[in-house]
């Protein structure tokens, strides 16, 4: 991971969509990179545009500004043939695996289907490899035949991953995979997203609302807000030390196992709901809801600096984090 | 096509009134409807430009029978009439100009002009649509409002056989019933025509022979119309009457499932007056809204129905005009039922509007 | 903890469930096996007696005579030939033109959906049997342009099916996933959109066999659709209608026809009250 050419590449991405009532901005001018074998993690409340964010990674959805580069390759200069072929090695996970996973097929038939679009193998290597995937999930092949109806959230998100595999991606899009499952199963899953990093060097941009379940996941993180990144760093020291009012409030809202701590806890840094996206607020989006905001916040919108987004980065109070301070 | 279509509108329409701001949304589709009407009835004259000129396999043998399509003179002359020879646009102007000066064509097999035709028949199909449409109303909502009212009682089960073997009914079949049971067995009923032959027919005012009696002082003339009127109103009038029926009773039992059907109870309004006034009230709209689409229905059933019961309409000349091959008079028939169809959607739709009572519950 | 295999989810949709249906489907089961079996267990439908015509129900004619002297009987369980294919040929046809149409209107979206949505509320704002008849009028009368001119009415109703399903079934994350693997908007559109619009298209085909054979035994009647002497429901009633005093020739086929339709539509009850397929 040192000079050589990231994975992924996005600069300047955007993301609109016109509504009835106007166009709505919901990914504007950010910047990422995913090197091979990194997990880098991107977080936000939902309306944050991440997962636009990460649906445009895929080209998905169009990019209205910047570029998506992966391996070296501009995404926006593919199309067709050339952009389906591309995205054999990029795959994406999606939120639902209720809603993500064809109910007319059986589950050997939705991870066969990325071989079978692709024209990969014979029918025996293509059942062979689907065999495999499955076992690689942690599913047997027993589950080949049955409809996703017939299984539980944990065991859809495993076939949603397996269909994600089948192709040997090198980089695995993560829409909130686990926010849909039960806490218990969460922790299965992620534990099965680092082991088939460590086993396939996969990298993942793993999209969460929640900076908790990317802790012990990701390399790096990224927040976001209002369709813009205000931090970025390595995930140690964003635990350890986050540099803006958002993050803090991020890290803030997280549960905190210790009532003393619970307790002693500061105002709440970020009180009332995400501003209406179809009017962002002047200058830093977060001054709405920022218990440190200035004047200057309402006319600057501030450029990431140092990896944090924010007008007075150096004058805030440092932030007494309750993960920390509660031993556990 | 007897019900279905309207079928999946009801289940659309039942639904409209409960939803908010509904006012402004007809009132909005009324104008929609209003711009987009030349551009339907344009879209019409189209269809039957296209169909005329494309399906048969030859033209001139489909408007002048096989007899005149023998004659190479007539044949050409029909050529250069329509100006078949001609670019495509050209042909469809020359039919547009036609229709709008009156002329709809002559029919093969009288050799008149089928407008002028058509121009005697209609009158007596909007007349019999008009009295099975009454009847359909009279009978299918009080049916429905009954049924609904004593759910999944013997009653209920009764009506909703009956009522399933009605709107499963073809016209002809339930026609040829009547006219067995009715006309030849029981004598109840004035048989073919629309007047005893020896009666003279009253001068026409509105072209429906019942009002025009009446209108000339002659009761005696408008009850032997409607003598022969029964047979076929009675028939159609079943048949949609079952219809609107269980478009009544499904809607009456969503409507007494409601929040104010809940509401009424609570203010301990009894039961008939919670039927009566209020899931009335709810019921009864979106089944008026369904009286445009029957009239489509009506004019298909008077097809069958016309023909067997002797009515003298647009629907009984269609049933000649087919058997006999009579192009230009099955297609002019098809415009005009279409057209009048539109119209009276329109109609209906406009006076829906009006009659909106939501305005006054609110 | 995971159920057993089960079948494929969405053709459930057809399972009989009330004892309504199951009478419904009964009485059309009855139906297609006397019409497969006709030629086996009844006389020649076209034989003529001349010195029989118009008997009356009988010991040797259960159904009569018509004016010819052939045996009704014989003509009703030989007319379940002509006019239950006839009224399944126009639905499969309305489907075949409908469903594609309809499909890549709501996908594509753009002219191609603002065009054929144009076409079929054209179509649709017009009395559909008036419209057929004069299709088959221009088609001239026989049995295949009886069917073209139905399924020429009956389409647009598939095509706005199929569209609203298209449009839904786009917004799903399913469709998304299968977009991501790389598949071509042809194979999204075919093989996974389609694929889950065919249970509620296929329920509404089959609710509209009783509309269907119905329209096609009134163009039959009015002359437009199967020619005589082949026996067939709505043909034989219009026969007959010149011979009102002999009832039996013209009510018996006619009855054939009505409780075909009822029983189609008494097996399709449950869905209309549960707003399936509508």
């Amino acid at each position: 991971m040192t000079t050589e050419e990231p994975l992924l590449e996005v600069r300047g991405a955007a993301v609109s969509y016109r509504t009835r009532a106007g166009t709505v901005t919901a990914v504007d001018g950010v910047d990422l990179t995913v090197r091979r074998g990194e997990i880098v993690a991107l977080v936000g409340e939902s309306g944050c545009g991440k997962s636009s964010l990460g649906r445009a990674v895929l080209r998905l959805e169009p990019l209205a500004g910047g570029e998506v580069r992966f391996a070296g390759v501009d995404l926006g200069t593919l199309s067709g043939t050339p952009l389906r072929q591309a995205r054999r090695r990029l795959q994406m996970v999606f939120q639902d695996p209720q809603s993500s996973l064809d109910p007319r097929r059986t589950v050997g038939q939705i991870v066969e289907r990325p071989l079978k679009v692709h024209r990969a193998g014979t029918p025996a290597q293509r059942r062979a490899k689907v065999a495999e995937t499955l076992d690689l999930v942690g599913l047997g092949s027993r589950f080949l035949d049955r409809y996703p109806a017939a299984l539980s959230g944990g065991q859809r998100q495993r076939v949603g991953i397996a269909r994600a595999l089948v192709l040997d991606p090198e980089l695995l899009v993560c829409d909130e995979p686990v926010s849909a499952l039960d806490v218990s199963i969460q922790a299965q899953i992620l534990q099965l997203l680092l082991d088939l990093r460590e086993r396939l060097g996969l990298a993942l941009l793993f999209v969460a609302h929640d900076l908790a379940v990317v802790r012990h996941l990701a390399d790096r993180v990224a927040v976001m807000y209002l369709g813009r990144i205000v931090e970025r760093g390595a995930v140690d020291e964003m635990f350890a030390l986050p540099r803006h009012p958002y993050t803090q409030a991020l890290l803030s809202a997280a549960p905190v196992p210790d009532v003393a701590v619970e307790r002693a806890r500061s105002v709440p840094l970020a009180a009332g709901d995400l501003p209406d996206p179809l009017a962002p607020p002047s200058g830093c989006a977060f001054r709405t809801r920022c218990p440190h905001a200035r004047p200057v916040c309402a006319e600057v919108t501030p450029a990431l600096v140092h990896d944090v987004a924010c007008h007075r980065q150096d004058e805030l109070p440092p932030f007494v984090s309750p993960i920390i301070h509660s031993g556990g | 096509m007897v019900t279905p279509a309207p079928a999946d509108e009801a289940a659309v329409d039942t639904r409209r009134p409960l939803r908010r701001g509904r006012r402004g949304g007809r009132r909005r589709s009324i104008a929609r409807r209003l711009v987009t009407l030349p551009f339907l009835l344009l879209g019409m004259t189209l269809l039957m430009f296209l169909i005329s000129r494309f399906l048969p396999a030859d033209p001139a043998v489909a408007f002048l029978g096989n007899n005149g399509a023998d004659n190479q003179q007539a044949v050409d002359a029909f050529n250069a009439r329509y100006g078949l020879d001609r670019p495509l646009w050209e042909q469809y102007w020359i039919y547009l100009d036609r229709l709008l000066h009156g002329d709809l064509g002559t029919s093969i097999s009288t050799s008149r002009p089928v407008a002028d035709e058509l121009a005697a028949a209609f009158p007596a199909t909007l007349e019999l649509a008009v009295a099975a449409l009454l009847i359909s109303l009279v009978v299918g909502i009080p049916l429905g409002i009954l049924a609904a009212a004593r759910r999944s009682s013997l009653f209920d089960r009764l009506t909703g056989g009956a009522t399933l073997l009605g709107v499963s009914m073809p016209p002809f079949v339930l026609a040829l019933l009547a006219l067995q049971v009715l006309y030849l067995q029981l004598g109840w009923v004035a048989g073919p025509g629309r007047l005893d032959p020896f009666l003279d027919p009253p001068p026409t005012v509105t072209g429906l022979m019942t009002i025009d009696a009446l209108l000339a002082g002659r009761p005696a003339v408008a009850l032997d119309v409607l003598h022969h009127l029964v047979l076929p109103a009675v028939v159609l009038g079943v048949i949609h009457g079952a219809f609107f029926a269980r478009v009544v009773r499904s809607t009456m039992v969503d409507a007494l499932r409601g929040d104010f059907v809940r509401t009424a109870r609570g203010k301990g309004l009894s039961g008939r007056v919670i039927v009566g006034r209020h899931a009335f009230r709810f019921a009864l709209i979106p089944t008026l809204s369904l009286v445009g689409l029957t009239f489509g229905e009506l004019f298909a059933g008077a097809i069958t129905v016309e023909t067997i019961t002797g009515w003298p309409g647009v629907g009984r000349y269609m049933y000649n005009a087919a058997t006999k091959l009579d192009f230009p008079a099955v297609m002019a028939g098809t415009l005009l039922i279409g057209i009048a169809y539109v119209l009276v959607n329109l109609i209906v739709d406009l006076l829906y509007g009006v009659a909106d009572p939501r305005v006054e519950a609110s | 903890m995971t159920r057993p295999v089960e079948s494929a989810p969405g053709l459930r949709l057809l399972r009989p469930v009330s004892p309504a249906q199951w009478v419904g489907l009964s009485i059309i089961a009855a139906w297609v096996l006397l019409a497969v079996l006709a030629p086996l267990v009844s006389a020649d439908p076209l034989a003529q007696q001349t010195a029989d015509r118009l008997q009356a129900p009988s010991f040797a004619h259960p159904f009569g005579t018509d004016q010819l002297g052939r045996d009704v009987l014989s003509r009703v369980l030989h007319g379940g030939r002509a006019t239950l294919p006839i009224g399944v040929s126009i639905v499969l046809l309305a489907t075949l033109v409908g469903v594609p149409l309809g499909a890549l209107a709501g996908f594509v979206r753009g002219w191609l959906d603002e065009a054929v949505m144009r076409v079929a509320d054209l179509l649709l704002a017009l009395p559909a049997l008036v419209l057929a008849l004069a299709i088959a009028a221009a088609l001239g009368p026989s049995v295949s342009s009886a069917v073209i001119a139905i399924a020429a009415v009956m389409w647009p109703r598939y095509a706005r099916l199929a569209r609203g399903q298209v449009l839904t079934l786009r917004q799903r994350e399913f469709v998304l996933a299968d977009r991501a693997t790389g598949a071509s908007p042809a194979q999204v559109l075919w093989q996974t959109v389609l694929p889950n619009a065919a249970p509620v298209v296929t329920l509404v085909a089959v609710l509209d066999l009783g509309t269907a054979t119905l329209a096609g035994a009134t163009l039959s009647f009015l002359g437009l659709g199967v020619q005589p002497p082949t026996p067939e429901w709505g043909a034989m009633v219009s026969t007959a209608v010149q011979t009102p005093e002999a009832w039996w020739a013209s009510l018996f086929p006619g009855f054939a026809l009505v409780s075909f339709v009822v029983a189609v539509n008494l097996y399709g009850q449950v869905f209309d009250r549960k707003g399936l397929g509508r």
